[in-house]
Protein backbone atom coordinates (compact mmCIF):
# COMPACT_ATOMS: atom_id res chain seq x y z
CA UNK A 1 0.00 0.00 0.00
CA UNK A 2 2.89 2.28 0.88
CA UNK A 3 4.22 1.90 -2.67
CA UNK A 4 0.85 3.02 -4.09
CA UNK A 5 0.78 6.06 -1.76
CA UNK A 6 4.26 7.05 -2.77
CA UNK A 7 3.38 6.70 -6.44
CA UNK A 8 0.59 9.27 -6.19
CA UNK A 9 3.02 11.76 -4.69
CA UNK A 10 5.64 10.91 -7.29
CA UNK A 11 3.16 11.46 -10.12
CA UNK A 12 1.90 14.71 -8.59
CA UNK A 13 5.48 16.02 -8.49
CA UNK A 14 5.98 14.78 -12.03
CA UNK A 15 2.96 16.83 -13.09
CA UNK A 16 4.44 19.91 -11.39
CA UNK A 17 7.73 19.37 -13.27
CA UNK A 18 5.87 18.87 -16.56
CA UNK A 19 4.16 22.20 -15.98
CA UNK A 20 7.48 24.03 -15.65
CA UNK A 21 8.41 22.59 -19.04
CA UNK A 22 5.01 23.57 -20.42
CA UNK A 23 5.45 27.16 -19.22
CA UNK A 24 8.90 27.27 -20.82
CA UNK A 25 7.35 25.74 -23.96
CA UNK A 26 4.66 28.43 -24.12
CA UNK A 27 7.24 31.20 -23.78
CA UNK A 28 9.45 29.69 -26.52
CA UNK A 29 6.45 29.02 -28.82
CA UNK A 30 5.07 32.57 -28.52
CA UNK A 31 8.53 34.12 -28.81
CA UNK A 32 9.21 32.13 -32.00
CA UNK A 33 5.76 32.84 -33.43
CA UNK A 34 6.04 36.58 -32.88
CA UNK A 35 9.71 37.19 -33.64
CA UNK A 36 10.57 34.61 -36.29
CA UNK A 37 7.28 33.69 -37.92
CA UNK A 38 6.02 37.29 -37.59
CA UNK A 39 2.54 36.19 -36.53
CA UNK A 40 0.40 38.87 -34.92
CA UNK A 41 -0.69 37.85 -31.42
CA UNK A 42 -2.20 39.96 -28.65
CA UNK A 43 0.53 39.30 -26.05
CA UNK A 44 -0.98 40.82 -22.88
CA UNK A 45 -3.37 37.89 -22.11
CA UNK A 46 -0.50 35.48 -22.80
CA UNK A 47 1.73 37.20 -20.21
CA UNK A 48 -1.09 37.19 -17.66
CA UNK A 49 -1.75 33.50 -18.28
CA UNK A 50 1.95 32.63 -17.92
CA UNK A 51 2.15 34.52 -14.62
CA UNK A 52 -1.01 32.74 -13.45
CA UNK A 53 0.48 29.34 -14.37
CA UNK A 54 3.71 30.04 -12.47
CA UNK A 55 1.67 31.11 -9.45
CA UNK A 56 -0.52 27.97 -9.60
CA UNK A 57 2.44 25.67 -9.96
CA UNK A 58 4.22 27.20 -6.97
CA UNK A 59 1.06 26.74 -4.90
CA UNK A 60 0.71 23.08 -5.98
CA UNK A 61 4.36 22.42 -5.22
CA UNK A 62 4.21 23.95 -1.72
CA UNK A 63 0.95 22.14 -0.96
CA UNK A 64 2.48 18.81 -1.97
CA UNK A 65 5.57 19.47 0.18
CA UNK A 66 3.33 20.34 3.12
CA UNK A 67 1.16 17.23 2.65
CA UNK A 68 4.15 14.95 2.35
CA UNK A 69 5.40 16.13 5.72
CA UNK A 70 2.00 15.61 7.35
CA UNK A 71 0.05 12.38 7.82
CA UNK A 72 0.01 10.56 4.47
CA UNK A 73 -3.31 8.77 5.00
CA UNK A 74 -5.30 11.99 5.13
CA UNK A 75 -3.25 13.67 2.40
CA UNK A 76 -3.93 11.14 -0.34
CA UNK A 77 -7.40 12.46 -1.12
CA UNK A 78 -6.10 16.00 -1.15
CA UNK A 79 -3.24 15.08 -3.48
CA UNK A 80 -5.80 13.53 -5.81
CA UNK A 81 -7.84 16.73 -5.66
CA UNK A 82 -4.75 18.81 -6.42
CA UNK A 83 -3.99 16.67 -9.47
CA UNK A 84 -7.58 16.98 -10.70
CA UNK A 85 -7.57 20.71 -10.09
CA UNK A 86 -4.24 21.09 -11.85
CA UNK A 87 -5.39 19.21 -14.95
CA UNK A 88 -8.69 21.11 -15.09
CA UNK A 89 -6.99 24.50 -14.76
CA UNK A 90 -4.45 23.46 -17.39
CA UNK A 91 -7.30 22.67 -19.78
CA UNK A 92 -8.95 26.04 -19.09
CA UNK A 93 -5.64 27.87 -19.46
CA UNK A 94 -4.91 26.09 -22.74
CA UNK A 95 -8.36 27.09 -24.00
CA UNK A 96 -7.71 30.74 -23.14
CA UNK A 97 -4.29 30.65 -24.79
CA UNK A 98 -5.82 29.14 -27.93
CA UNK A 99 -8.67 31.61 -27.90
CA UNK A 100 -6.30 34.58 -27.90
CA UNK A 101 -4.16 33.03 -30.62
CA UNK A 102 -6.33 31.75 -33.42
CA UNK A 103 -8.78 29.52 -31.56
CA UNK A 104 -9.59 26.33 -33.41
CA UNK A 105 -7.15 27.34 -36.15
CA UNK A 106 -4.16 27.13 -33.80
CA UNK A 107 -2.29 23.81 -34.39
CA UNK A 108 -1.50 23.65 -30.67
CA UNK A 109 -5.08 22.42 -30.27
CA UNK A 110 -3.68 18.88 -30.36
CA UNK A 111 -1.99 19.59 -27.01
CA UNK A 112 -5.27 18.72 -25.28
CA UNK A 113 -4.33 15.13 -26.04
CA UNK A 114 -1.33 15.41 -23.67
CA UNK A 115 -3.62 16.27 -20.80
CA UNK A 116 -5.85 13.35 -21.62
CA UNK A 117 -2.88 10.97 -21.57
CA UNK A 118 -1.50 12.43 -18.33
CA UNK A 119 -4.98 12.27 -16.77
CA UNK A 120 -5.41 8.64 -17.82
CA UNK A 121 -2.07 7.74 -16.27
CA UNK A 122 -2.67 9.42 -12.92
CA UNK A 123 -6.44 9.49 -12.40
CA UNK A 124 -9.20 6.91 -12.14
CA UNK A 125 -11.15 5.92 -15.28
CA UNK A 126 -14.16 8.10 -14.35
CA UNK A 127 -11.95 11.08 -13.51
CA UNK A 128 -9.97 10.85 -16.73
CA UNK A 129 -13.20 10.56 -18.76
CA UNK A 130 -14.58 13.61 -16.96
CA UNK A 131 -11.40 15.58 -17.63
CA UNK A 132 -11.53 14.56 -21.30
CA UNK A 133 -15.17 15.63 -21.50
CA UNK A 134 -14.25 18.95 -19.86
CA UNK A 135 -11.58 19.48 -22.54
CA UNK A 136 -14.06 18.72 -25.30
CA UNK A 137 -16.71 21.02 -23.80
CA UNK A 138 -14.13 23.82 -23.54
CA UNK A 139 -12.99 23.39 -27.17
CA UNK A 140 -16.60 23.03 -28.28
CA UNK A 141 -17.68 26.16 -26.39
CA UNK A 142 -14.75 28.21 -27.68
CA UNK A 143 -15.40 27.12 -31.26
CA UNK A 144 -19.14 27.72 -30.97
CA UNK A 145 -18.76 31.16 -29.35
CA UNK A 146 -16.19 32.25 -31.93
CA UNK A 147 -18.29 30.82 -34.78
CA UNK A 148 -21.43 32.61 -33.66
CA UNK A 149 -19.45 35.81 -33.04
CA UNK A 150 -20.37 35.99 -29.36
CA UNK A 151 -16.63 35.90 -28.65
CA UNK A 152 -14.14 37.78 -30.77
CA UNK A 153 -11.93 35.67 -33.02
CA UNK A 154 -8.23 36.56 -32.79
CA UNK A 155 -6.77 35.37 -36.10
CA UNK A 156 -3.15 34.27 -36.44
CA UNK A 157 -2.30 36.86 -39.03
CA UNK A 158 0.64 35.90 -41.17
CA UNK A 159 0.07 32.19 -40.43
CA UNK A 160 -3.49 31.21 -41.31
CA UNK A 161 -4.37 32.46 -44.75
CA UNK A 162 -7.96 31.27 -45.05
CA UNK A 163 -10.32 31.56 -42.05
CA UNK A 164 -11.47 28.21 -40.75
CA UNK A 165 -13.25 29.21 -37.54
CA UNK A 166 -16.39 30.06 -39.49
CA UNK A 167 -16.28 27.09 -41.89
CA UNK A 168 -19.03 24.81 -40.54
CA UNK A 169 -18.11 21.69 -42.55
CA UNK A 170 -14.50 21.98 -41.44
CA UNK A 171 -15.55 22.49 -37.81
CA UNK A 172 -17.92 19.50 -37.78
CA UNK A 173 -15.39 17.14 -39.41
CA UNK A 174 -12.48 18.29 -37.24
CA UNK A 175 -14.72 18.20 -34.17
CA UNK A 176 -15.79 14.62 -34.80
CA UNK A 177 -12.22 13.48 -35.38
CA UNK A 178 -11.09 15.34 -32.27
CA UNK A 179 -13.80 13.81 -30.07
CA UNK A 180 -13.18 10.24 -31.24
CA UNK A 181 -9.39 10.65 -31.02
CA UNK A 182 -9.69 11.97 -27.46
CA UNK A 183 -11.80 9.12 -26.10
CA UNK A 184 -9.75 6.58 -28.00
CA UNK A 185 -6.52 7.95 -26.50
CA UNK A 186 -8.03 7.72 -23.01
CA UNK A 187 -9.16 4.17 -23.66
CA UNK A 188 -5.78 2.99 -24.97
CA UNK A 189 -3.75 4.74 -22.27
CA UNK A 190 -6.04 3.45 -19.54
CA UNK A 191 -5.80 -0.13 -20.86
CA UNK A 192 -1.99 0.01 -20.95
CA UNK A 193 -1.80 1.56 -17.47
CA UNK A 194 -4.20 -0.96 -15.91
CA UNK A 195 -2.30 -3.83 -17.49
CA UNK A 196 1.02 -2.47 -16.18
CA UNK A 197 -0.44 -1.90 -12.73
CA UNK A 198 -1.77 -5.46 -12.64
CA UNK A 199 1.74 -6.73 -13.32
CA UNK A 200 3.19 -4.40 -10.74
CA UNK A 201 0.76 -5.58 -8.06
CA UNK A 202 1.46 -9.20 -8.93
CA UNK A 203 5.16 -8.46 -8.66
CA UNK A 204 4.78 -6.74 -5.28
CA UNK A 205 2.67 -9.61 -4.01
CA UNK A 206 5.20 -12.19 -5.21
CA UNK A 207 7.98 -10.23 -3.56
CA UNK A 208 6.11 -10.13 -0.28
CA UNK A 209 5.42 -13.86 -0.44
CA UNK A 210 9.08 -14.50 -1.15
CA UNK A 211 10.09 -12.53 1.93
CA UNK A 212 7.59 -14.43 4.07
CA UNK A 213 8.88 -17.74 2.71
CA UNK A 214 12.44 -16.65 3.45
CA UNK A 215 11.44 -15.86 7.02
CA UNK A 216 9.71 -19.23 7.44
CA UNK A 217 12.78 -20.96 6.01
CA UNK A 218 15.08 -19.11 8.41
CA UNK A 219 12.88 -19.95 11.40
CA UNK A 220 12.85 -23.57 10.29
CA UNK A 221 16.63 -23.69 9.89
CA UNK A 222 17.04 -22.07 13.29
CA UNK A 223 14.70 -24.51 14.99
CA UNK A 224 16.45 -27.52 13.47
CA UNK A 225 20.00 -26.31 14.08
CA UNK A 226 19.05 -25.47 17.63
CA UNK A 227 17.77 -29.01 18.22
CA UNK A 228 20.79 -30.56 16.50
CA UNK A 229 23.09 -28.40 18.59
CA UNK A 230 21.58 -29.83 21.79
CA UNK A 231 22.43 -33.36 20.71
CA UNK A 232 25.91 -32.43 19.51
CA UNK A 233 26.69 -30.67 22.76
CA UNK A 234 25.66 -33.74 24.74
CA UNK A 235 27.73 -36.07 22.51
CA UNK A 236 30.71 -33.71 22.68
CA UNK A 237 30.41 -33.55 26.41
CA UNK A 238 30.36 -37.35 26.69
CA UNK A 239 33.32 -37.75 24.30
CA UNK A 240 35.20 -35.14 26.32
CA UNK A 241 35.06 -37.28 29.43
CA UNK A 242 37.08 -39.81 27.41
CA UNK A 243 39.23 -37.25 25.59
CA UNK A 244 40.17 -35.49 28.83
CA UNK A 245 40.68 -38.93 30.42
CA UNK A 246 38.35 -38.02 33.24
CA UNK A 247 36.88 -41.49 33.10
CA UNK A 248 40.28 -43.17 33.19
CA UNK A 249 43.16 -43.98 30.81
CA UNK A 250 42.69 -45.21 27.22
CA UNK A 251 44.91 -47.45 25.13
CA UNK A 252 46.64 -45.94 22.07
CA UNK A 253 44.04 -47.09 19.57
CA UNK A 254 41.11 -45.98 21.72
CA UNK A 255 42.76 -42.62 22.21
CA UNK A 256 43.29 -42.25 18.45
CA UNK A 257 39.61 -42.84 17.71
CA UNK A 258 38.43 -40.65 20.53
CA UNK A 259 40.67 -37.87 19.18
CA UNK A 260 39.21 -38.29 15.69
CA UNK A 261 35.66 -38.16 17.02
CA UNK A 262 36.53 -35.19 19.23
CA UNK A 263 38.03 -33.24 16.34
CA UNK A 264 35.13 -33.94 13.98
CA UNK A 265 32.63 -32.96 16.64
CA UNK A 266 34.49 -29.69 17.09
CA UNK A 267 34.09 -28.92 13.38
CA UNK A 268 30.44 -29.95 13.42
CA UNK A 269 29.77 -27.82 16.47
CA UNK A 270 31.42 -24.79 14.86
CA UNK A 271 29.33 -25.34 11.73
CA UNK A 272 26.09 -25.51 13.69
CA UNK A 273 27.05 -22.48 15.77
CA UNK A 274 27.86 -20.46 12.64
CA UNK A 275 24.62 -21.51 10.96
CA UNK A 276 22.65 -20.52 14.06
CA UNK A 277 24.52 -17.24 14.26
CA UNK A 278 23.84 -16.35 10.62
CA UNK A 279 20.17 -17.42 10.78
CA UNK A 280 19.59 -15.49 13.99
CA UNK A 281 21.13 -12.41 12.41
CA UNK A 282 18.92 -12.78 9.33
CA UNK A 283 15.82 -12.97 11.55
CA UNK A 284 16.95 -10.25 13.93
CA UNK A 285 15.02 -6.99 13.62
CA UNK A 286 16.91 -4.79 16.03
CA UNK A 287 20.54 -4.41 16.90
CA UNK A 288 22.11 -3.13 20.07
CA UNK A 289 23.88 -0.16 18.45
CA UNK A 290 25.63 2.61 20.31
CA UNK A 291 28.85 4.65 20.09
CA UNK A 292 31.90 2.56 20.93
CA UNK A 293 35.68 2.89 20.80
CA UNK A 294 36.81 1.38 17.48
CA UNK A 295 40.52 1.57 18.30
CA UNK A 296 39.95 -0.39 21.50
CA UNK A 297 37.82 -2.95 19.61
CA UNK A 298 40.58 -3.47 17.03
CA UNK A 299 43.12 -3.95 19.80
CA UNK A 300 40.78 -6.32 21.63
CA UNK A 301 40.28 -8.48 18.51
CA UNK A 302 44.07 -8.58 18.04
CA UNK A 303 44.50 -9.73 21.61
CA UNK A 304 41.99 -12.54 21.09
CA UNK A 305 43.73 -13.80 17.92
CA UNK A 306 47.28 -13.21 19.22
CA UNK A 307 47.83 -16.72 20.57
CA UNK A 308 46.75 -18.28 17.30
CA UNK A 309 49.20 -16.03 15.43
CA UNK A 310 52.04 -16.94 17.77
CA UNK A 311 51.18 -20.63 17.38
CA UNK A 312 51.44 -20.23 13.58
CA UNK A 313 54.52 -17.97 13.83
CA UNK A 314 52.80 -15.09 12.12
CA UNK A 315 53.50 -11.54 13.15
CA UNK A 316 50.40 -9.47 13.81
CA UNK A 317 50.77 -5.71 13.35
CA UNK A 318 48.44 -2.74 13.37
CA UNK A 319 48.41 0.74 11.86
CA UNK A 320 45.62 2.84 13.28
CA UNK A 321 45.21 6.56 12.47
CA UNK A 322 45.45 8.67 15.61
CA UNK A 323 42.11 10.29 14.70
CA UNK A 324 40.23 6.99 14.94
CA UNK A 325 38.03 6.82 18.00
CA UNK A 326 34.30 6.24 18.39
CA UNK A 327 31.94 4.91 15.74
CA UNK A 328 28.25 3.97 15.91
CA UNK A 329 27.34 0.29 15.76
CA UNK A 330 27.05 -3.00 17.59
CA UNK A 331 30.44 -3.39 19.22
CA UNK A 332 30.25 -7.17 19.74
CA UNK A 333 29.32 -7.71 16.07
CA UNK A 334 32.11 -5.50 14.72
CA UNK A 335 34.56 -7.30 17.00
CA UNK A 336 33.25 -10.60 15.62
CA UNK A 337 33.92 -9.34 12.08
CA UNK A 338 37.48 -8.30 12.90
CA UNK A 339 38.22 -11.58 14.69
CA UNK A 340 36.78 -13.52 11.73
CA UNK A 341 38.98 -11.65 9.24
CA UNK A 342 42.10 -11.90 11.42
CA UNK A 343 41.63 -15.63 12.00
CA UNK A 344 41.13 -16.18 8.26
CA UNK A 345 44.26 -14.15 7.47
CA UNK A 346 46.33 -16.13 9.98
CA UNK A 347 44.83 -19.47 8.99
CA UNK A 348 45.54 -19.04 5.28
CA UNK A 349 49.06 -17.60 5.64
CA UNK A 350 52.21 -19.74 5.72
CA UNK A 351 54.40 -19.48 8.85
CA UNK A 352 56.71 -16.49 9.02
CA UNK A 353 54.39 -14.12 7.15
CA UNK A 354 52.76 -10.89 8.30
CA UNK A 355 49.16 -10.00 8.97
CA UNK A 356 48.40 -6.30 9.28
CA UNK A 357 45.24 -4.54 10.34
CA UNK A 358 44.90 -0.87 9.40
CA UNK A 359 42.28 1.76 10.15
CA UNK A 360 42.21 5.12 8.45
CA UNK A 361 39.93 8.10 8.42
CA UNK A 362 37.74 8.30 5.30
CA UNK A 363 35.68 11.40 6.06
CA UNK A 364 32.22 10.24 7.11
CA UNK A 365 33.50 6.69 7.41
CA UNK A 366 36.42 4.61 8.60
CA UNK A 367 38.31 2.30 6.25
CA UNK A 368 39.57 -0.84 7.95
CA UNK A 369 41.80 -3.30 6.11
CA UNK A 370 43.08 -6.73 7.03
CA UNK A 371 46.09 -7.50 4.87
CA UNK A 372 47.93 -10.83 4.59
CA UNK A 373 50.62 -12.38 2.40
CA UNK A 374 48.90 -15.73 2.38
CA UNK A 375 47.69 -18.22 -0.21
CA UNK A 376 45.23 -15.74 -1.77
CA UNK A 377 41.90 -16.50 -3.40
CA UNK A 378 41.91 -18.21 -6.82
CA UNK A 379 40.94 -15.97 -9.71
CA UNK A 380 37.23 -16.03 -10.42
CA UNK A 381 36.35 -16.98 -6.85
CA UNK A 382 36.57 -13.58 -5.15
CA UNK A 383 32.95 -12.87 -6.08
CA UNK A 384 31.77 -16.08 -4.46
CA UNK A 385 33.52 -16.15 -1.11
CA UNK A 386 30.83 -14.12 0.68
CA UNK A 387 28.13 -16.63 -0.32
CA UNK A 388 26.67 -18.93 2.33
CA UNK A 389 28.63 -22.21 2.56
CA UNK A 390 31.19 -21.21 -0.09
CA UNK A 391 34.80 -22.17 0.58
CA UNK A 392 37.61 -21.24 -1.81
CA UNK A 393 39.04 -24.29 -3.58
CA UNK A 394 42.56 -23.74 -2.20
CA UNK A 395 41.25 -23.17 1.34
CA UNK A 396 39.75 -26.66 1.33
CA UNK A 397 43.22 -28.10 0.69
CA UNK A 398 44.66 -26.37 3.73
CA UNK A 399 42.08 -27.31 6.32
CA UNK A 400 38.69 -28.96 6.52
CA UNK A 401 37.57 -27.07 9.60
CA UNK A 402 36.07 -24.09 7.75
CA UNK A 403 32.29 -23.82 7.61
CA UNK A 404 31.96 -21.48 4.64
CA UNK A 405 29.77 -19.26 6.79
CA UNK A 406 32.27 -16.92 8.45
CA UNK A 407 32.44 -14.45 5.55
CA UNK A 408 28.68 -14.67 4.99
CA UNK A 409 28.19 -13.64 8.64
CA UNK A 410 30.85 -10.93 8.24
CA UNK A 411 29.16 -9.49 5.15
CA UNK A 412 25.75 -9.62 6.82
CA UNK A 413 27.04 -7.70 9.85
CA UNK A 414 28.77 -5.04 7.75
CA UNK A 415 25.73 -4.53 5.53
CA UNK A 416 23.39 -4.33 8.53
CA UNK A 417 25.64 -1.45 9.65
CA UNK A 418 25.17 0.29 6.30
CA UNK A 419 28.80 -0.43 5.49
CA UNK A 420 30.63 -2.06 2.60
CA UNK A 421 33.03 -4.97 2.40
CA UNK A 422 35.17 -6.03 -0.53
CA UNK A 423 38.24 -8.10 -1.23
CA UNK A 424 41.37 -7.83 -3.35
CA UNK A 425 43.43 -10.91 -3.76
CA UNK A 426 46.24 -12.44 -5.81
CA UNK A 427 46.87 -16.17 -5.62
CA UNK A 428 50.08 -16.90 -3.64
CA UNK A 429 50.63 -13.18 -3.03
CA UNK A 430 48.00 -12.40 -0.44
CA UNK A 431 44.58 -11.02 0.30
CA UNK A 432 43.25 -7.70 1.54
CA UNK A 433 39.78 -7.43 3.01
CA UNK A 434 38.51 -3.85 3.13
CA UNK A 435 35.65 -2.58 5.27
CA UNK A 436 34.05 0.81 5.05
CA UNK A 437 32.08 1.63 8.20
CA UNK A 438 30.07 4.78 8.84
CA UNK A 439 31.19 6.78 11.85
CA UNK A 440 27.79 8.13 12.84
CA UNK A 441 24.18 6.90 12.89
CA UNK B 1 38.73 -27.95 52.88
CA UNK B 2 35.12 -28.90 52.29
CA UNK B 3 34.05 -29.65 48.74
CA UNK B 4 31.73 -27.04 47.19
CA UNK B 5 28.32 -28.49 46.38
CA UNK B 6 26.75 -28.04 42.96
CA UNK B 7 23.20 -28.88 41.90
CA UNK B 8 22.61 -29.39 38.16
CA UNK B 9 19.03 -29.01 36.96
CA UNK B 10 18.82 -30.15 33.34
CA UNK B 11 16.69 -32.65 31.43
CA UNK B 12 19.52 -33.73 29.11
CA UNK B 13 20.69 -36.76 31.06
CA UNK B 14 23.70 -37.43 28.79
CA UNK B 15 24.98 -33.91 29.20
CA UNK B 16 24.33 -34.10 32.94
CA UNK B 17 26.16 -37.42 33.31
CA UNK B 18 29.33 -36.14 31.63
CA UNK B 19 29.26 -32.71 33.24
CA UNK B 20 28.74 -34.33 36.62
CA UNK B 21 31.78 -36.55 36.10
CA UNK B 22 33.87 -33.59 35.00
CA UNK B 23 32.88 -31.48 38.00
CA UNK B 24 33.42 -34.35 40.42
CA UNK B 25 36.87 -34.64 38.87
CA UNK B 26 37.35 -30.95 39.58
CA UNK B 27 36.66 -31.73 43.23
CA UNK B 28 33.05 -30.64 43.50
CA UNK B 29 30.25 -32.57 45.12
CA UNK B 30 27.54 -32.83 42.46
CA UNK B 31 23.88 -33.83 42.45
CA UNK B 32 21.43 -33.49 39.61
CA UNK B 33 17.72 -33.12 39.02
CA UNK B 34 15.82 -33.78 35.80
CA UNK B 35 13.38 -30.87 36.27
CA UNK B 36 12.91 -27.84 38.48
CA UNK B 37 10.26 -29.53 40.64
CA UNK B 38 12.67 -32.27 41.71
CA UNK B 39 15.40 -29.63 41.82
CA UNK B 40 13.47 -27.63 44.39
CA UNK B 41 13.01 -30.70 46.60
CA UNK B 42 16.72 -31.60 46.42
CA UNK B 43 17.63 -27.97 47.04
CA UNK B 44 16.32 -28.10 50.63
CA UNK B 45 18.19 -31.25 51.66
CA UNK B 46 21.33 -30.87 49.54
CA UNK B 47 21.90 -27.21 50.32
CA UNK B 48 24.08 -26.44 47.26
CA UNK B 49 26.70 -23.69 47.01
CA UNK B 50 25.82 -23.19 43.35
CA UNK B 51 23.15 -24.23 40.86
CA UNK B 52 23.67 -25.01 37.18
CA UNK B 53 20.32 -24.43 35.52
CA UNK B 54 19.04 -25.26 32.05
CA UNK B 55 16.39 -22.91 30.64
CA UNK B 56 14.22 -24.92 28.25
CA UNK B 57 13.02 -28.10 29.94
CA UNK B 58 9.38 -29.20 30.10
CA UNK B 59 8.38 -25.69 29.16
CA UNK B 60 10.27 -22.95 27.36
CA UNK B 61 10.52 -20.80 30.46
CA UNK B 62 10.95 -23.46 33.15
CA UNK B 63 14.51 -22.37 33.98
CA UNK B 64 13.58 -18.70 34.07
CA UNK B 65 10.64 -19.39 36.35
CA UNK B 66 12.86 -21.35 38.71
CA UNK B 67 15.45 -18.55 38.70
CA UNK B 68 12.73 -16.05 39.49
CA UNK B 69 11.34 -18.13 42.37
CA UNK B 70 14.81 -18.73 43.78
CA UNK B 71 15.88 -15.11 43.61
CA UNK B 72 12.60 -13.92 45.13
CA UNK B 73 13.18 -16.13 48.18
CA UNK B 74 15.24 -14.29 50.75
CA UNK B 75 16.61 -17.49 52.26
CA UNK B 76 17.77 -18.79 48.84
CA UNK B 77 18.63 -15.73 46.75
CA UNK B 78 22.29 -15.82 47.86
CA UNK B 79 22.85 -19.10 45.95
CA UNK B 80 24.77 -18.36 42.71
CA UNK B 81 23.20 -19.63 39.50
CA UNK B 82 24.79 -20.46 36.17
CA UNK B 83 22.15 -20.42 33.45
CA UNK B 84 23.61 -23.16 31.30
CA UNK B 85 21.81 -22.99 27.99
CA UNK B 86 22.17 -23.48 24.29
CA UNK B 87 20.34 -20.21 23.75
CA UNK B 88 22.66 -17.89 25.68
CA UNK B 89 23.73 -16.17 22.45
CA UNK B 90 20.15 -15.97 21.21
CA UNK B 91 19.06 -14.22 24.39
CA UNK B 92 21.08 -11.18 23.37
CA UNK B 93 23.32 -8.89 25.33
CA UNK B 94 20.47 -6.62 26.52
CA UNK B 95 18.44 -9.34 28.16
CA UNK B 96 21.51 -10.99 29.67
CA UNK B 97 22.83 -7.81 31.18
CA UNK B 98 19.36 -7.13 32.58
CA UNK B 99 19.54 -10.39 34.54
CA UNK B 100 23.22 -11.02 35.18
CA UNK B 101 24.03 -9.65 38.62
CA UNK B 102 21.02 -7.33 38.55
CA UNK B 103 19.50 -6.31 41.87
CA UNK B 104 16.70 -8.87 41.58
CA UNK B 105 19.01 -11.57 40.20
CA UNK B 106 22.26 -11.35 42.17
CA UNK B 107 25.03 -13.80 41.30
CA UNK B 108 23.60 -15.00 38.00
CA UNK B 109 25.59 -15.80 34.87
CA UNK B 110 24.70 -17.07 31.39
CA UNK B 111 26.97 -19.69 29.87
CA UNK B 112 26.50 -21.18 26.40
CA UNK B 113 26.27 -24.97 26.53
CA UNK B 114 29.24 -26.50 24.81
CA UNK B 115 31.06 -29.78 24.64
CA UNK B 116 33.96 -28.58 26.73
CA UNK B 117 33.55 -27.05 30.15
CA UNK B 118 36.05 -24.15 30.06
CA UNK B 119 33.47 -21.38 30.23
CA UNK B 120 31.33 -23.25 32.71
CA UNK B 121 34.26 -23.85 35.05
CA UNK B 122 35.34 -20.22 34.73
CA UNK B 123 31.86 -19.01 35.70
CA UNK B 124 31.63 -21.45 38.62
CA UNK B 125 34.99 -20.39 40.04
CA UNK B 126 34.12 -16.74 39.57
CA UNK B 127 30.78 -17.10 41.37
CA UNK B 128 32.17 -19.19 44.23
CA UNK B 129 34.97 -16.75 45.02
Amino acid sequence: MQAVNLRIFRLAYWLVRLRWFAILGIVVAYFTAINFLHITIWTLPVYIIIAFLIFLNLISFSLLKFLQRSNIKKSLRIVNLIINFQISTDLIVLTFLLHYSGGVENPFIVYYIFHMIIGSIILSTIESLLQTSLALILVGAMTFLEYTGILKHYPLEGFIITNMYNNLTYLICTGLIFVTTSYFVVYITKTIILEARKHELAYLEANLKLKQKEKIKNEYVMRITHDIKGHITAIQSCINTLHNKISGPLNVQQEDFVNRAHSRLGILNKFISDLLNLTQRKLQQKQDKKYFDLKQTIEESMKITENYAIEKEISLTKKIDTSINEIYGEQSSIEEVLINLLINAIKYSPSGKNVTITAEDAGEAVLIEVIDNGIGIPEGETGLIFNDFYRASNAKNITNDGTGLGLAITKHIIESHGGKIWVNSKPDKGTTFSLLLKKGK
Amino acid sequence: MNKSKILIIDDDTDLVASTKLFLQNQNFEVTSAINTKTGFQILKSFNPDLIILDIIMDSNLEGFNFLNDLKSDNSLKHIPVVMYTSMAKAIGVNMRSAIEDAENFPKTRFVEKSGDWDELLFAIKDLLQ
